[in-house]
């Protein structure tokens, strides 16, 4: 009787502490970035103890396997564990703001791509407790150009066609831009803003599933049309029987997975080139031998031709950048989206 | 076709490709036991192997971690009440009433058997036509058949709900309700959230399951000052009446598992719960389902089982992964440059036979495994409770801060228990909450999609859609004009 009560009490007073730890933690706001002018005389030495490296994304994202790769490698090179932690859920906020909220000591880093820092404070903007300054950019390490696809079984053998489509018929036509946050409801935007006449809110689909719930519904022909990446491409669009067909590349040059298909540029439609990124980024005010120590790393990665294959085996191509080339994009892309969505009156909502 | 896959039964028969295919079957079954823990914790553990092994051992590793949890899941879901996987919830309802009427080594027996037979049968088409089933299933699964799907299986939950019909549709509308907080997944707006940066991410129904199942029924055994689950285990196998009576049930939760896991992203507690609806449909004794009708196991184990195999079929012919679980396999063949789709089959068909070559063994493997220690795991039953229950909590607990890493889940855990404690005082069923988290999300997304797509005629416009809807409709109305009319007979 006694021992029974006994654990009944404990598993209230869990329940009791539980509840207290909720009410008064996890409310820290991420640190705000501000002018930092030390000159630092001596680097103190980095790294010394094991390094998170903390994504947004779920296990087997591609996030997580940029993640992961680096993190091998990191952990190779340096001698100290470098761990990759998955913080998922709520399209990336909860974990982004988890990420900047952390000690900016170098021992929390994260990676991720525009998916959680540009597009994503352009899109929520105030209801967000960071803003894009509040975050240290430390390297781009693979961009990520959008390719407009469509059915293999469809009509369209030109983004011209398919426009025109778009145009003529709003009650057929549907387009997905995958996920809430994610780059294609841009380079879709860029796209119609330029094309004109076309509802980008109504014939839109929204997938919470992301990038292959997208993919899925257009290859099963229940969408007319969604971007894809070149990991895609090798996979759909070439061989045999391909499934997907695409019409056009958003970038300045054709790229060489797909030299046949025309950039939007050359089909007409300069206008959609918003390309997207995966890099590594960190807390705000991250000391300055952390930033250099990481872009070294990766800079040594790129050379490396073990890590390039492996970063070419998922299907995205290396590009490496440093802190201020990746500030800059930043800049870019937020403004960009921020104007189309004041522009377009894009909602994010589907009907 | 046949010549490749001789060449994979070789292969796969070599050492090193056994010795990892156990490893993964042992993980897999280990996660699977553990509540909340699942194939996604296991294999985010073992994900740093990648670096050191060669591709062919580590992916039959990482698909035995697979199929294996859907074996341990339902072990302690029938002798404890405490689902090690969301699909187990369903398998516990008739197999824990098992365990207390003495006859734990049955339920365990039947589950292993069965999850070997769909496991074995369901692994067939993806041998051998995946690639065609794929395109099919996709172009005939769009949004509105999601929908109609989802209401269909809303039907079955109902039906499976327990004798009080109220308090089954109010633990629904509460499974909904829950799973509503969070962010919109059409729109990006925020629901339910408060502000909270932690409400945003959504409850995640591990979290729930685990609470409500796990912690209430700790909490709920424990005043009921009970020793021990069970006293004494008498056999260690199943009666062959039980194997004759369930011959129906292995078959048709196989086809049924499969042809739903096939779809791209559906849970595989979906096939659970339209197995068991339909076995309970097709049996001689429905009433008996809920209260120990060895069926009603034989009908969830396969159907997992076989809904796994079949949710392979999109991941490893089109690069589709059906769930976030099966995302991390699909990133751990990325690891090696072997990107799943269309291209595996043509270019690495060596490495995609000698993988599905392994999974034929590993649910020998499992079959072997699980079926001697059945009298092991079922003494795991006669531990005293005061031993017992900490540790259900702390495997709990541990699980329940695996999904995501976040001390949220932990508390949203620890919240349901309580929450679930207080339903069964009151009478109020467990299972609708969960199941209903999972249809609901899809639901409610698919529901957005086809209207977005074609509109409200939508539904009925396509084929498969309106059938389903129909037979929905038509067995809602049907049933619930023949249980008034029952009810008028009573009262006469």
């Amino acid at each position: 009787m006694k021992k029974s009560l006994l654990v009944l009490l404990l598993i209230l007073t869990l329940v009791a502490v539980s509840v207290f730890a909720v009410a008064c933690g996890n409310s820290s706001e991420p640190a705000q970035n501000n002018e930092d002018n030390n000159e630092t005389v001596e680097v103190p030495e980095y790294p010394t103890q094991p390094i998170t490296i903390m994504t947004a994304w779920s296990a087997g994202s591609s996030s997580d396997l940029f993640a992961r790769i680096i993190a091998e490698y990191a952990t190779a090179k340096w001698g100290v564990p470098v761990n990759v932690i998955n913080k998922p859920g709520g399209f990336g906020i909860p974990g982004t703001t988890e990420l900047l909220s952390s000690k900016p000591d170098g021992y929390t880093i994260g990676v991720g791509g525009q998916a959680c820092s540009s597009m994503m404070c352009a899109m929520y903007g105030d209801q967000l407790p960071f803003g894009i300054e509040d975050r240290t950019y430390i390297a781009k390490l693979v961009d990520l150009p959008s390719i407009f696809a469509v059915n293999a079984k469809s009509e369209f053998y030109t983004l011209e066609d398919l426009i025109k489509f778009a145009q003529e018929n709003p009650d057929k036509f549907r387009y997905s831009a995958g996920s809430v946050t994610s780059i294609y409801n841009f380079t879709f935007g860029e796209l119609f803003k330029e094309a004109g006449g076309i509802d980008i809110n109504g014939t839109k689909v929204g997938f919470e599933g992301g990038h292959a719930d997208a993919v899925a519904a257009l290859l099963g022909g229940h969408i007319t049309t969604y971007c894809i990446n070149e990991a895609d491409y090798k996979q759909y669009c070439t061989g045999d029987k391909p499934l997907l067909r695409a019409l056009a590349v958003g970038t300045t040059e054709r790229l060489p997975i797909a030299p046949d298909v025309p950039t939007t540029a050359e089909a007409g439609y300069p206008g959609a080139s918003l390309i997207g990124w995966y890099g590594v980024t960190g807390p705000a005010n991250l000391p300055d031998y952390v930033v250099d120590a990481w872009t070294k790393l990766l800079e040594e990665g790129a050379n490396d031709p073990a890590f390039r294959d492996k970063i070419n085996a998922t299907g995205y191509t290396l590009n490496l950048e440093g802190p201020d080339a990746l500030w800059e994009i930043i800049q870019k892309q937020y403004n960009t989206a921020t104007t189309l969505i004041k522009e377009l009156g894009m909602t994010f909502s589907t009907n | 076709m046949f010549e490749l896959l001789i060449d994979g039964f070789a292969a796969a028969l070599s050492l090193q490709n056994l010795l990892w295919c156990a490893v993964g079957c042992i993980m897999g079954t280990m996660v699977g036991v553990l509540p909340g823990l699942g194939p996604v914790g296991g294999l985010a553990i073992l994900f740093p192997v990648t670096m050191v092994l060669p591709p062919l051992p580590a992916l039959i590793m990482f698909a035995a971690v697979f199929y294996g949890s859907q074996y341990g899941g339902s072990t302690t879901a029938i002798l404890v009440n405490v689902p090690g996987e969301v699909s187990s919830a369903i398998t516990a309802v008739d197999g824990y009433k098992l365990t207390k009427m003495g006859r734990p080594e049955a339920a365990l027996a039947i589950a292993a058997i069965s999850s070997f037979i769909a496991g074995t049968l369901g692994l067939l088409p993806l041998t051998f036509i995946a690639p065609y089933i794929a395109s099919i299933a996709l172009e005939t699964f769009g949004p509105a058949e999601y929908f109609s799907l989802m209401v269909f299986s809303m039907l079955i939950l109902v039906s499976i709900s327990g004798k009080n019909l109220c308090k089954g549709l109010m633990s629904i509308c509460l499974g909904m309700l829950i799973i509503s907080i969070g962010v919109d997944p059409t729109s990006g707006f925020f629901r339910f959230t408060f502000g909270s940066i932690n409400l945003m991410k959504g409850i995640d129904f591990v979290s729930v399951c685990v609470g409500l199942f796990a912690i209430s029924e700790v909490i709920f055994t424990l005043e009921e000052h009970v020793e021990q689950v069970l006293a004494k285990v008498k056999g260690w196998m199943c009666t062959k009446k039980d194997l004759l009576d369930c011959r129906g049930a292995f078959i048709r939760s196989t086809i049924i598992g499969f042809f739903i896991g096939i779809i791209p992203g559906m849970n595989v507690s979906v096939a659970a719960l339209v197995a068991y609806g339909a076995e309970k449909k097709f049996s001689n004794h429905p009433e008996s389902f809920g209260e120990g009708a060895i069926e009603g196991v034989a009908s969830a184990e396969g159907a997992n089982n076989s809904a796994t195999c079949g949710a392979l079929v999109p991941l490893m012919s089109l690069g589709l992964p059906p769930t976030a679980s099966m995302a991390i396999l699909m990133g751990a063949f990325m690891m090696y440059g072997l990107t799943p789709g269309p291209l595996l089959f043509t270019q690495h068909a060596d490495i995609a036979y000698t993988i599905i070559a392994s999974m034929y063994l590993g649910n020998v493997m499992l079959l072997v495994l699980n079926l001697p220690l059945i009298s092991i795991w079922a003494r795991m039953a006669t531990i005293p409770y005061v031993v017992l229950a900490p540790i259900i909590i702390l495997m709990s607990m541990i699980g329940a801060y695996s999904i995501r890493n976040s001390w949220f889940d932990v508390y949203v855990a620890i919240l349901f228990g309580v929450i679930g404690y207080v339903m069964k005082k009151l009478d109020y069923p467990h299972l609708p909450v969960i199941i209903a988290m999972v249809l609901g999300n899809r639901m409610e997304a698919a529901f957005g999609q086809a209207l977005s797509i074609g509109g409200a005629t939508m539904f009925f416009i396509r084929p498969v859609s309106c059938v389903m809807l129909i037979f929905a409709i038509t067995a809602t109305v049907f049933f619930g004009f023949r249980k008034h009319k029952l009810a008028q007979v009573d009262d006469m």
